[in-house]
Order: structure tokens, then C-alpha cells, then sequence
């Protein structure tokens, strides 16, 4: 794991040290979501649905099994 | 034609949570782009349920690891993207609905075709809803969706 120093400018601005910014690829406009946990805050890199396609799926479903699938959701649904 | 929205069936949603789809000519790349051009895409809160429950039983059955976590981070990028909509069930969709259950759809299917009537088109491979007509919503398919966009298969 890596550490740098962030240094929060007059605005609330972070400001970043060159090495995380090519490490992470930030660019101008790049979005983060921020997650607090305690005195802890995490920086994740904001993924759009775009971002998604562009990686490997982990699995193929049928057209079949999505059928299927709906089917057996209705059923347990309709028959409460 | 130029699409501006669109609104998918959830089979075409599966691949916002790394699930490929057995749909013919159909690659990530390309619906990458599809996505791209598009303003907004919409689908039912029904096709997150529906690939959770999917994704639950390949993690079981196919004992593929990291299926939770894929899922998860699909579903963050799917709440926090502006391109997206996702449909609750309001009682304009209601009224729909009762007006398309008669058509001899499933319960799933009449609610989705209901949604999707605000956008006014839907992107589906559903059999039953390809051969509606008259229902004031444009249905299509994958290979019409490429046609219409002009788009080559890769």
C-alpha cells in the first residue's frame, strides 16, 4: 500500500502530489466517491456504466435462464 | 435512426453487473458504444432484483468467487451515473399495466412494458413482447437496435 499526503486548500480543494495523480491516472474532472469511516475517509474512482463494459464479465447467462429466472421470481411472488 | 433513450429489458442489464448475454451479434464492446451515444438509459428496479437473483445462483452453482463483489460494484456505478434511470413502480405504470396483463404477458413483463411506456421504447429479446403492436411503445430487439443505429456488428 502506498501513502501520501493530501493538503486541503482555502476551498476545500485537495490537493494531490504528482506520483498518486499518475499512479491513479486522476485527471481534471475525474470523480471519486467518498466514503467516511470513523477518522478514516476513502477515496474510490467513480465507475460509470461505460467503465463497466469496458472490463470482462465473470459469467454468460442465456437468454433461456433469464427466462427461467423470471419465471420462477413471478412464482414465488404471485404465490405468497 | 437516432436513439436519445432507451429502456432495456433486463437482459440487458445483466452486463452492468459482469454478466454476458447469449444474445446473437451481441459483445460488450459494441453495447459500450450503443450505451455511449445514448443520453439516458432506464430500466425497472425489477432487472436488479432479477440479476441479483441470477447472479446469487451462479456464485452457487458455477462456484464462481467474487460474484457478490462484481454485483456490488455494478450497482454502485449504476446508482451514482447520471446516464441512468431506474423505474420504481408508480400509478401511472399501474394503469398500464392493468391495460397490458390482458395481452397474455408474464407479471414481470406486463410491469416492465408498463414502465418503459414513458420512455416509449424497449429494448428486449422477449418473444411475447416483440410481437405486440399497437401499444404505443416501440419494441426492438438487438439486431433492429443495431440496424436502426446504424451500427456494424464487430
Amino acid at each position: 500500500m502506498s501513502r501520501y499526503v493530501v493538503k486541503v486548500g482555502k476551498n476545500g480543494e485537495l490537493y494531490t502530489p504528482k506520483k498518486l495523480r499518475l499512479l491513479m491516472g486522476l485527471e481534471p474532472g475525474s470523480e471519486f466517491v467518498a466514503e467516511v469511516k470513523g477518522e478514516e475517509l476513502i477515496l474510490r474512482k467513480r465507475k460509470t456504466i461505460v467503465n463497466l463494459l469496458e472490463e470482462e464479465a465473470i459469467a454468460k447467462v442465456s437468454e433461456k435462464e433469464i427466462k427461467k429466472e423470471r419465471e420462477l421470481l413471478e412464482k414465488e411472488l404471485l404465490e405468497r | 435512426m437516432k436513439f436519445r433513450e432507451l429502456y432495456l429489458d433486463t437482459t440487458y442489464v445483466m452486463p452492468f453487473f459482469y454478466l454476458d448475454i447469449d444474445v446473437k451479434g451481441f459483445s460488450r464492446s459494441v453495447y459500450k458504444e450503443v450505451i455511449k451515444s445514448l443520453e439516458r438509459i432506464h430500466f425497472s428496479e425489477i432487472s436488479i432484483i432479477e440479476a441479483k437473483a441470477k447472479s446469487l445462483k451462479i456464485r452457487v452453482s458455477r462456484k464462481r468467487s467474487g460474484v457478490n463483489e462484481k454485483f456490488n460494484e455494478g450497482l454502485s456505478a449504476i446508482s451514482t451515473d447520471e446516464k441512468v434511470v431506474i423505474h420504481g413502480y408508480r400509478a401511472m405504470d399501474d394503469k398500464k399495466f392493468n391495460e397490458f396483463l390482458p395481452l397474455g404477458l408474464g407479471f414481470f413483463d406486463a410491469v416492465i412494458l408498463a414502465q418503459s411506456c414513458t420512455v416509449g421504447n424497449l429494448l428486449t429479446e422477449d418473444s411475447r413482447l416483440l410481437h405486440l403492436k399497437d401499444i404505443g411503445v416501440k419494441i426492438i430487439n438487438w439486431d433492429t437496435l443495431l440496424r436502426e443505429m446504424g451500427i456494424r456488428e464487430k
